[in-house]
């Protein structure tokens, strides 16, 4: 991940998060519309997966670009009406695909850093 | 006398229903 | 009061933040958020300064919420002009179809009595930006101020004039 500097340094992990993070949306919105707070809220309780929750919402914004969900406009009980999401075809098929990809290369870097410290070992750059 | 009544109210009702749908997007923005 | 206060100066930092993006999203982001603090404040049930304070460091930096924005390459300079090339990036309250609606409601209630208004209204009805509710009162403004009246009226003269098309 050291090859992404441009101007600011970047955590290696928030690169993998923002990608991976677009995968988790969607799994919170196969089953069953969610509202945007409701989304956040199930992210945080699943675990450190969000560590700035304002993020999701251009996150959303991207998913509907790519339509990769809808959203559809019902009344809520507490004020406004709310924006509820739930995943589309394509957005299912890309989620298919991300969890495919996702365990090939969770168990590949589990294989290689789950080795535990031994300094000697690097893999180059 | 009736079809002057309906060519009145026909639009009356549309444009009012039109101002609300109107408002309760333009309300989404808050 | 401290929190309201403290929201305001969050916002005011995220509008700020967000100078680069397009007017449409920049305003619906900052619904976004503003609703966000709202319903935590709610869910909390509480409003004070610490309750707040905690939502918003939560939300995380505006900078941060605005810099996740750009999907593209990162870098200052370049994802601006991405951003604001790309004009699909925000999906405004109105689409093609809610502007038809209204459009056949208005103009068309005049330039196409009774079939104009009825599209109209069909649209509405398809449309997946209002909620059922704003459509149910929509349907009943038009039958209250239009059908009531002139059933009313086949009542009482007892005549078929009410059929204008």
């Amino acid at each position: 991940m050291s090859g992404m500097v441009h101007g600011e340094t970047r955590n290696p992990l928030t690169e993998l998060r923002r990608g991976v993070l677009e995968h988790c949306v969607l799994a919170v919105v196969r089953d069953r519309e969610s509202y945007a707070f409701d989304i956040v809220r199930v992210l945080a309780s699943a675990g450190e997966l969000v560590t700035s929750e304002g993020t999701i919402y251009p996150l959303l914004s991207r998913l509907r670009r790519d339509r990769l969900v809808t959203t559809t406009w019902r009344e809520s009980d507490a004020g406004p009406p709310r924006r509820y999401y739930l995943i589309t075809d394509e957005g299912r098929r890309a989620l298919d695909a991300f969890a495919g990809d996702w365990a090939r290369f969770r168990d590949a870097v589990d294989a290689l850093v789950g080795r535990g410290t031994r300094r000697g070992e690097t893999r180059g750059g | 006398m009736d079809i002057d009544l309906i060519r009145v109210l026909l639009p009356l009702a549309a444009i009012a229903a039109a101002i609300f749908l109107v408002v309760a997007l333009a309300r989404r923005r808050r | 009061m401290e929190a309201d206060e403290l929201i305001r100066d969050y916002i005011g930092r995220l509008e700020a933040a967000s100078w680069p993006l397009p007017p449409d999203r920049r305003a619906e982001l900052v619904g976004e958020v503003r609703e966000h603090i709202e319903t935590a404040l709610a869910e909390a049930g509480r409003r004070d300064a610490v309750t707040v304070h905690n939502v918003l460091e939560r939300l995380g930096r505006p900078e941060e919420i605005v810099s996740s924005e750009a999907d593209v390459e990162p870098g200052p300079p370049r994802w601006v002009d991405a951003r604001l090339a790309d004009a699909a990036v925000s999906i405004p309250a109105w689409g093609g179809l809610e502007i038809a609606a209204v459009l056949l409601l208005t103009v068309g209630a005049v330039l196409l009595p009774l079939f104009g208004p009825a599209l109209g209204l069909v649209l509405v009805w398809l449309s997946t930006r209002w909620t059922t509710r704003e459509k149910v009162i929509a349907s009943v403004i038009v039958v209250v101020i239009f059908v009531l009246p002139v059933l009313g009226l086949l009542a009482v003269d007892g005549t078929a004039g009410a059929s204008s098309s």
